[in-house]
């Protein structure tokens, strides 16, 4: 029990140091917030532009309003940068270190991503969030389920993220770059993952492919289960199908993990 | 003069060291049209079911966005990684390197970080641009092509300032100069639409405490003859030079700056 206790400490103390150098930069992180607020606001007055007062044919205004709040919340904190992190490591040769700690590499990478989103929740999402409620005005959830399910879904996003990110990373073992399928990965994400617009606003043919894409389980499906598009009966189907999804992305960086680790060379010294 | 060849020399030897590893550098070339292009995709996609955006066509946004676009890209291999990678030398005090050379600091700098890797933006923003002016009726008369090339040359200038004060703010206080560079960039998203939907105070904030709107939008009033309600008649006509001048203040900014810096390495 204790050496559990002790594990997890060891843990916590990995996502509370990311945490802390998020606070060091004071007049970034003002700077940040404030143009956030700008970029929703821009968002906000295209859709009131585009939808006005009244109703357009399967959406109103005061709808996508609440969209856009909430992809812009989620943005936030959502984004992994796992890769990147993987990528730097490789070429300075830091991962030496990474390797010889006693703790896993996923789980210090994971822990870190963990620390960056709580973070960016608090010092983004929260504050943009409450700027929106007073400002802007967002629909509430039709039920307390509603809501809860948009808080699981969102976190089961923010896993997926992380893995996808991960794995990105893993393929920097064979290339040393990450940099370019990163790219390539998030153009294809911000289409298929509903980051800019709703699926029901999507052409049929990218609607079918984005439904089959993991992606949308970061935008899409846990704003549309928070409206009350996605039916209460639908909301077990839409778990069931982040925890496939979470489970495939496992397997899948398991497999490809036990490939890499035996390539690992470092240069330099 | 002699100057400009050694810059132009250093970053030919760029080219060739990024060319070293060729595919990679195609790659690299493919992956930011798809990734650019698909900005274009979003915008369409946004306006496709609402035929534009009060009295814009979908083609005449895209013109606001590709303007924008191709200003950046142009601005950009100059600026990115050579501002961007300041912060970086003042914290390790490597900027002395740049110092002691018979060079200007800032040419050096540029040579030395120029990125070709832009030049398939480049060419997708420059053909998206000709297309949308061509289906949105551009009258494609001398003054009206002079006016586009001057334009993106304030476009250019505008990008050049965001980077340039960025840079300079990193002379000052670290990490904020990247930060604020970067949000004023992004604010020029802002005007990827036509800034008519926005209320007056942030038309005003757009125009004359940032002028992101003076790169795209007043230019294109002018290009594209709209009927628009404008704070003052002058500004279609004006703004590129705005730009220019605000381009020429970045320079003096950072030449500041380097004024400011006391190395911190040893």
């Amino acid at each position: 029990m204790a050496g559990v206790i002790g594990t997890f400490r060891t843990y916590t103390t990995f996502t509370l140091y990311f945490l802390k150098t998020r606070f060091v930069y004071r007049a970034s992180f003002w700077i940040n917030l404030g143009f956030s607020f700008l970029f929703l606001l821009m968002q906000v007055y295209l859709w009131k532009a585009l939808l006005g007062a009244g109703t357009f044919t399967d959406t109103t205004a005061s709808e996508m309003i609440t969209y856009v709040v909430l992809a812009g919340v989620i943005r936030n904190f959502v984004g992994s940068g796992a890769a990147y992190a993987i990528e730097d490591r490789l070429l300075s040769g830091d991962i030496v270190f990474d390797f010889i700690r006693p703790l896993s590499f996923r789980v210090q990478m994971l822990l870190n991503d963990l620390g960056s989103a709580f973070s960016s929740f608090l010092l983004q999402s929260a504050p943009l969030l409450a700027g929106a409620l007073l400002f802007v005005g967002v629909n509430p959830p039709p039920s307390l389920l509603h809501f809860l399910g948009f808080v699981l879904l969102t976190l089961g996003g923010l896993i997926i993220s992380f893995y996808t990110s991960y794995i990105i990373g893993l393929v920097a073992f064979y290339t040393m770059k990450a940099e370019y399928i990163d790219w390539l990965v998030s153009t294809i994400r911000s289409f298929l993952s509903g980051r800019y617009l709703p699926f029901w606003l999507y052409p049929g043919w990218l609607r079918a492919i984005a439904e089959l894409a993991p992606f949308k389980l970061m935008f899409y499906t846990p704003i549309s289960v928070y409206m009350g598009r996605t039916p209460l009966s639908e909301l077990p189907e839409a778990l069931l199908t982040m925890v496939v999804w979470i489970l495939i992305l496992v397997t899948v960086e398991f497999m490809l993990w036990k490939k890499t680790t035996n390539r690992l060379v470092v240069q330099g010294g | 003069m002699a100057n400009f060849v050694t810059v132009f020399r250093l970053a030919y030897m760029n080219l060739r060291t990024q060319m070293e590893y060729r595919l990679s550098f195609f790659i690299w070339l493919g992956i930011k049209v798809l990734s650019y292009g698909s900005e274009y995709l979003i915008v369409w996609m946004v306006l496709d079911r609402f035929k534009g955006i009060g009295s814009w066509s979908i083609p005449e946004v895209i013109v606001l966005w590709a303007i924008l676009q191709l200003s950046y890209t142009l601005a950009a291999p100059f600026l990115f990684h050579s501002a961007g990678k300041l912060e970086q030398h003042i914290v390790r005090g490597s900027l002395d390197y740049f110092l002691v050379q018979p060079i200007h600091p800032l040419a050096n700098l540029i040579a030395r970080n120029f990125s070709w890797t832009y030049s398939s933006q480049q060419l997708m923003s420059a053909v998206v641009l000709v297309i949308a002016l061509n289906a949105s009726g551009f009258d494609w008369s001398l003054p009206k092509v002079c006016f586009l090339l001057l334009t993106i040359l304030g476009g250019i200038s505008f990008y050049a300032f965001t980077f340039l004060f960025g840079g300079a703010l990193n002379f000052r206080m670290i990490h904020g100069g990247r930060s604020i560079g970067g949000n004023i960039r992004w604010l020029m998203d802002l005007t990827q639409y036509p800034i008519g939907i926005y209320p007056k105070q942030l038309q005003a904030f757009l125009t004359f405490v940032v002028p992101a709107a003076m790169i795209n939008y007043y230019p294109a009033v002018y290009l594209l003859d709209k009927q628009v309600e404008l704070f003052h008649p002058s500004l279609p006509l004006i703004s590129p030079l705005v730009e220019i001048a605000l381009g020429q203040i970045g320079i003096r900014l950072f030449t500041k700056g380097l004024e400011w810096y006391q190395s911190g390495g040893g």
